[in-house]
C-alpha cells in the first residue's frame, strides 16, 4: 500500500471513529462512557477551541524552531568532531556539548522548563525593556529544543560518529558537490558538506528523528503549559479579567482532571491526538516528496 | 616496469622502490574475531610509479579471504589514518608521507544514498563518467539507477575529485568495482580511465574475481606476485596481485 493510499485510509478511520461516535451519541444517549469518545470534541467550548489553537500553534513554533536549532546544533559539533579535525581545544568543547546536550535531554522536561521558567520571570522582571512575549517564545523555543530538536541533533551526530567503516570510505572519496552556503566557506564548508552525506546516508533515521521531534513538541508545549500556567499571556495579555484560554490546552486538561470533567479532557486529548495524526501525516508526505520516495523506489 | 617476471609469474626482483611502492611481508594479523595469516612467496610490492601516469594492479582471490578488509586497512594507512603498518602485514615506501597522498575507496557494499542527484556528484563537465556512463544519467537521481551503474558513478566521482585534489600522487582503491560488467567491459572501462586521466600520477588497484590473464591481457607490460590469505578453520585461499 503506498503512502498516499495510507494516508487516505487513516483519514478515513479517523473520520469514520467522528462519526461513528457521533451516531453512537444520538441513539445512545444514556451510555454516558459513549461521551468519552471523539464526540466529546462537539462538547468543547470556544474558549477550548482557542486554547487548542494556541497549543498547536505553539507546538508547531516549537518543533520548527526545535528541529532548527538541533540541526545546526548537530552540524556544527559533528563538523569540527568529524575526520578527527587538527583543532584541539575546540574538538574537547564540541564533545562536552555534546555530553550537556545528552545530560540535559536526560533531566525530566519538567525539571528544565521550571529552571527556565524561573529564569525567564527573572528576566520579565529585571529587563523591563524587553517585550514580555520574548520570553515567552524563549520557553516554546526552550521546549521544542529540549525534547525536539534533540532528536535532530542526535540523529545528524551519531550518523556522523557512529557511521559504518564503509559509509566513511566512500563519503571521504567521493566529489561532493558544496551547495548554498557551504559553497562560499571553503573547506569547513567542504566539511559540512561531508556531515550532510553522511546523514544522507542515514535519511531514514533521520526522517524518523523528524516525527518523533514532532511527537515530543506536542508533548513538551502541553508540559510547558502545565509548568507555566498562563504562558500565553505573554502574547495576549489581559487587562483585568483573567482569559482561561490563555493556559493552552495542556493546562486545561490538568484542570478537567482536578474538577472531574473527564467529557472536556476527552474532548481535549482527541483533539490533540487527531492534530497529530494530520501533523504527521503532512509531514511523513513532504518527506516523501523530498526523500523517501527514492530511497522506497525499487531498482 | 623494471621489474624482473619469473617463469611462474612472480615478481623475483623487486622495483625501484624510490618510485613509491606498497611492500607487503608474510605475517599474522590479528583481527577481533579472526585470525589471517598471509604468506608471501618472495616479499611482494605493489608498486606505482610517479614516471607514469596510470599504474594499475589487480588483486584476485577467493572469496572470504580478507581482501576487503586488507584494501580498506590500505586506505586507512595511506590516508595516514592508521600508522602502525606492520599490524596490515605491509609496509610502504614513497607512499607513507599521507600528506602527499589522495585517495579514494570504492567498496564492495557502498551505501546507496537514492535520494542523491547524479549531477551533485560531479563536476560539469565530467570526463570519467562519461568514459564510464553515459551522459544521460545526468539528470537522474541515484536510485533510478543499477547497482553497477551507482559504483561506476561512484567511481567517476572519485576521479573528479582526487583530479582536483592538490596531492602529489593519487590512489583509487575499488573492491569489485567492475566484477558485474564481466572481463572485456571491466578491461575496456579501465582503458577508458587511462585514456582520460591526466596529470599526476594515478594508482589504481582493483580488486576483483575476473580472470586476471584477460584482464591483463589488453595491457603491455604486466608484472604479478602471488600472496597466499589463510583463515584458519575457515577459508584457505590465494590472494593473486598483478601489476601492469
Amino acid at each position: 500500500m503506498t503512502r498516499t493510499r495510507r494516508n487516505v485510509r487513516d483519514m478515513v478511520i479517523a473520520a469514520t471513529i467522528l462519526g461513528a461516535s457521533a451516531a453512537l451519541h444520538r441513539m445512545l444517549d444514556h451510555y454516558k462512557i459513549l461521551d468519552l469518545t471523539p464526540i466529546s470534541i462537539f462538547e468543547l467550548t470556544a474558549s477550548d477551541g482557542k486554547a487548542l489553537a494556541l497549543t498547536f500553534g505553539a507546538a508547531v513554533v516549537a518543533w520548527i524552531c526545535g528541529i532548527a536549532l538541533g540541526y545546526l546544533a548537530g552540524m556544527a559539533i559533528s563538523t569540527i568532531t568529524v575526520e578527527r579535525l587538527h583543532l584541539g581545544e575546540v574538538v574537547r568543547w564540541a564533545k562536552t556539548f555534546n555530553f550537556l546536550f545528552d545530560a540535559v535531554y536526560i533531566v525530566p522536561l519538567v525539571v528544565t522548563l521550571s529552571l527556565a521558567g524561573g529564569f525567564a520571570l527573572y528576566i520579565d522582571t529585571h529587563a523591563w525593556w524587553l517585550p514580555r512575549w520574548v520570553t515567552g517564545l524563549g520557553l516554546v523555543i526552550c521546549s521544542g529544543f529540549v525534547l525536539g530538536g534533540y532528536q535532530i541533533y542526535a540523529a545528524v551526530y551519531y550518523a556522523t560518529v557512529q557511521s559504518r567503516r564503509e559509509t566513511r570510505a566512500l563519503m571521504r572519496s567521493l566529489y561532493l558537490r558544496p551547495r548554498g552556503l557551504g559553497a562560499r566557506l571553503g573547506r569547513f564548508g567542504h566539511r559540512l558538506r561531508l556531515v550532510k552525506s553522511y546523514r544522507d546516508a542515514e535519511i531514514r533515521s533521520f526522517a524518523e528523528a523528524m516525527k518523533r521531534a514532532l511527537h515530543l513538541s506536542i508533548v513538551a508545549v502541553m508540559i510547558l503549559e502545565v509548568v507555566r500556567p498562563g504562558i500565553y499571556e505573554s502574547f495576549f495579555p489581559s487587562t483585568g479579567a483573567q482569559l482561561g484560554w490563555t493556559n493552552g490546552a495542556g493546562y486545561g486538561v490538568q484542570i478537567a482532571q482536578s474538577n472531574f470533567l473527564f467529557v472536556r479532557m476527552s474532548g481535549v486529548l482527541w483533539s490533540v491526538l487527531f492534530f497529530d495524526l494530520f501533523a504527521v501525516r503532512l509531514l511523513e508526505e513532504l518527506m516523501d516528496h523530498r526523500w523517501l520516495q527514492f530511497d522506497k523506489a525499487r531498482q | 616496469m623494471n621489474q624482473t617476471i619469473s617463469a611462474s609469474g612472480i615478481a623475483t626482483t623487486p622495483p625501484n622502490l624510490q618510485t613509491g611502492a606498497v611492500r607487503f611481508f608474510g605475517g599474522t594479523v590479528e583481527f577481533p574475531t579472526y585470525v589471517l595469516t598471509y604468506a608471501v612467496p618472495a616479499d611482494g610490492v605493489v608498486m606505482w610509479q610517479p614516471s607514469h601516469a596510470l599504474s594499475l594492479c589487480l588483486v584476485r582471490s577467493p572469496s572470504g579471504t580478507g581482501k576487503s578488509t586488507w584494501v580498506a586497512s590500505l586506505d586507512d594507512w595511506l590516508r595516514g589514518i592508521r600508522r602502525r603498518s606492520e599490524k596490515l602485514s605491509f609496509v610502504a615506501q614513497g607512499g607513507a608521507d599521507s600528506s602527499r597522498n589522495a585517495v579514494a575507496l570504492i567498496p564492495q557494499n557502498p551505501p546507496i544514498v537514492k535520494h542523491w542527484r547524479v549531477r551533485d556528484l560531479v563536476p560539469e563537465p565530467c570526463a570519467y563518467l562519461t568514459a564510464l556512463l553515459t551522459p544521460d544519467v545526468l539528470t537522474k537521481r541515484v536510485g533510478e539507477l543499477s547497482g553497477g551503474q551507482i559504483r561506476r558513478l561512484y567511481t567517476a566521482s572519485s576521479l573528479a575529485k582526487l583530479a582536483e585534489s592538490p596531492a602529489e600522487q593519487c590512489f583509487l582503491l575499488l573492491d569489485e568495482t567492475f566484477d558485474g560488467l564481466g572481463v572485456d567491459e571491466a578491461a575496456d572501462r579501465l582503458k577508458r580511465i587511462a585514456d582520460v586521466w591526466k596529470g599526476k600520477p594515478l594508482f589504481v588497484l582493483l580488486v576483483t574475481h575476473l580472470d586476471a590473464d584477460q584482464l591483463s591481457a589488453s595491457s603491455a607490460a604486466s608484472s604479478r606476485l602471488e600472496m597466499s590469505i589463510q583463515r584458519p578453520g575457515d577459508r584457505a585461499g590465494t590472494v593473486l596481485v598483478r601489476n601492469w
